[in-house]
């Protein structure tokens, strides 16, 4: 019979292992593939010009949001500049927990498609 | 080739549309990546272009931003929305009608049965006056409780209530 303390484990454990959205994983990969350049701009661009799909920034924003919120990235200010009206930039990086999250959703997808043959199939 | 200058200027509705859906902490850098890629693709492309793009962008992210500020919190927000209906419901007649004895304060009611034209038109006036500011009383009022309630995200309760209006 399950305790209170069972399902405490279990809904702890269930939560440690969430994996990343469809676009949270792109959104992260593609904060990988910029590094120390990503900010909302170039977060856009890249996703643009890797999936040839048009991303409004509120999209990405919100995406960031809520990876900020589950702890997987990281955002620090950067300076005013004069080219944006003198706003400054925000600039993102992946953390640790981000990365954790990454490889799991990876193994899993790995994991789940392990003897399909996608190219033939479609 | 058109130079970024302070003469590149995006749509200012546009700028307000994304402004109102921003929360405070994020408008710096969502309008600072916008007119940056903005004043880009002026350059590149002609303001024409440029501008049809910030309009596109501005949509898209205002629907964004309205989704994922309803998702942060559907709870909190379709609480306040419900309060805010109930509060015009049974506040609305009441507030304006009290206005209204307020402004009536001084007149003994058996003054003068008998009202002349300008008398008549005088007490309309009196009775729109009360009701225009007991509305904007009553709308002050649920603004500062939706504004306390859910800071940062008080356009998305306002908009269903005004809809109600």
């Amino acid at each position: 019979m399950l305790t209170a303390e069972h399902f405490f484990y279990i809904v702890c454990l269930m939560s440690s292992r969430d994996y990343l959205g469809e676009f949270e994983h792109i959104v992260v990969l593609a904060l990988l593939r910029l590094g120390d350049r990503a900010y909302g701009v170039t977060v856009r661009q890249e996703i643009e010009l890797r999936i040839g799909r048009e991303v409004s920034i509120g999209a990405i924003y919100a995406t960031l949001d809520r990876l900020e919120t589950k702890g997987y990235v990281k955002s620090r200010l950067g300076d005013p500049t004069p080219e944006r009206g003198g706003r400054s930039k925000r600039f993102f990086r992946v953390s640790a927990k981000g990365m954790a999250a990454l490889n799991r959703t990876h193994r899993a997808l790995q994991s789940m498609t392990v003897g399909l043959d996608l190219v033939r199939s479609y | 080739m058109v130079t970024k200058s302070s003469s590149i200027q995006p749509p200012s509705r546009a700028v307000w549309l994304v402004n109102l859906f921003t929360p405070n902490e994020r408008s710096e850098s969502i309008l600072g990546d916008l007119l940056e890629e903005f004043c880009d693709l002026a350059s590149k492309s002609g303001m024409a272009f440029a501008r049809r793009w910030y309009w596109r962008q501005s949509v898209r992210t205002a629907a964004h931003l309205i989704g994922s500020g309803f998702r942060s919190g559907p709870w909190q927000i379709a609480g306040v929305v419900v309060a805010g209906f109930l509060l015009y419901f049974f506040c609305g007649g009441r507030l304006e009608e009290a206005v209204v004895a307020v402004l009536n304060l001084g007149r003994h009611p058996h003054d003068n049965p008998y009202y002349t034209w300008s008398q008549a038109q005088a007490r309309i006036r009196l009775i729109e006056y009360g009701d225009l500011v007991g509305h904007f009383l009553l709308s002050l009022f649920i603004g500062c409780i939706v504004a306390l309630a859910v800071k940062g995200r008080e356009m998305l309760v306002c908009c269903p209530i005004n809809k109600w209006q």
